[in-house]
């Protein structure tokens, strides 16, 4: 078994500058146990459609 | 678990959108979800009430999680329990994403996003 031990000591930042946080990503100030994220992104050749403008069939 | 104090002086985020998550304080489980069909049309005509997600696999297909096949015995001592931060600057937080100040046990986040394109003429690349 792991035995993982940490000892948390001062931790002081001044500034934290971000651009952009997407697709299930996690910027925490603080503890946690466990992170578990995950993204799917799906561009196939199949999604490029050519021809006449046709609306998706199912409404909400 | 202990968990520490996060003390931020100041923060400014532009935007939050598509089912983002700006926690100030503690937590116990933060799951955002996010379901994006995003179309683009070479004439801008939609009609608000398109689509479905169930035709779509990628909204229902399980996604594989790493396999955790060895304990790990974990212990953390917090000589100083704060965190602390002057600043926090953020332009934009999107798509099943979580901000937060404090702590949490766990964090469970997903995005799915299908991406259509539909063109009226022209030919194919591949």
């Amino acid at each position: 078994m792991i035995q993982w031990t940490v000892v948390n000591k001062g931790l002081q930042v001044g500034t934290i500058k971000i651009t952009g946080v997407g697709s299930a990503s996690v910027v925490l100030i603080g503890d946690t146990e466990v992170i578990s994220t995950s993204s799917v992104f799906d561009t196939p050749p199949e999604s490029l459609i050519i021809g006449p403008l046709v609306p998706f069939t199912g409404g909400r | 678990m202990p968990v520490r104090t996060t003390v931020v002086g100041s923060i400014r985020i532009i935007s939050s959108t598509l089912g983002s998550i700006i926690q100030a304080g503690d937590s116990l489980v933060v799951s955002p979800r996010s379901k994006v069909l995003a179309v683009q049309r070479q004439v801008a005509e939609y009609y608000g009430d398109e689509g479905s997600f169930d035709r779509f696999r990628i909204f229902r297909q399980n996604i594989p999680e790493p396999v955790l096949d060895e304990s790990v015995s974990f212990s953390a001592t917090n000589e100083n329990p704060y965190i602390e931060v002057g600043a926090v600057h953020i332009i934009g937080i999107s798509a099943a994403s979580v901000l937060q100040f404090g702590s949490n046990k766990l964090v469970d986040a997903e995005s799915r996003t299908k991406h259509i394109r539909q063109l009226l003429e022209g030919e194919r690349p591949i």
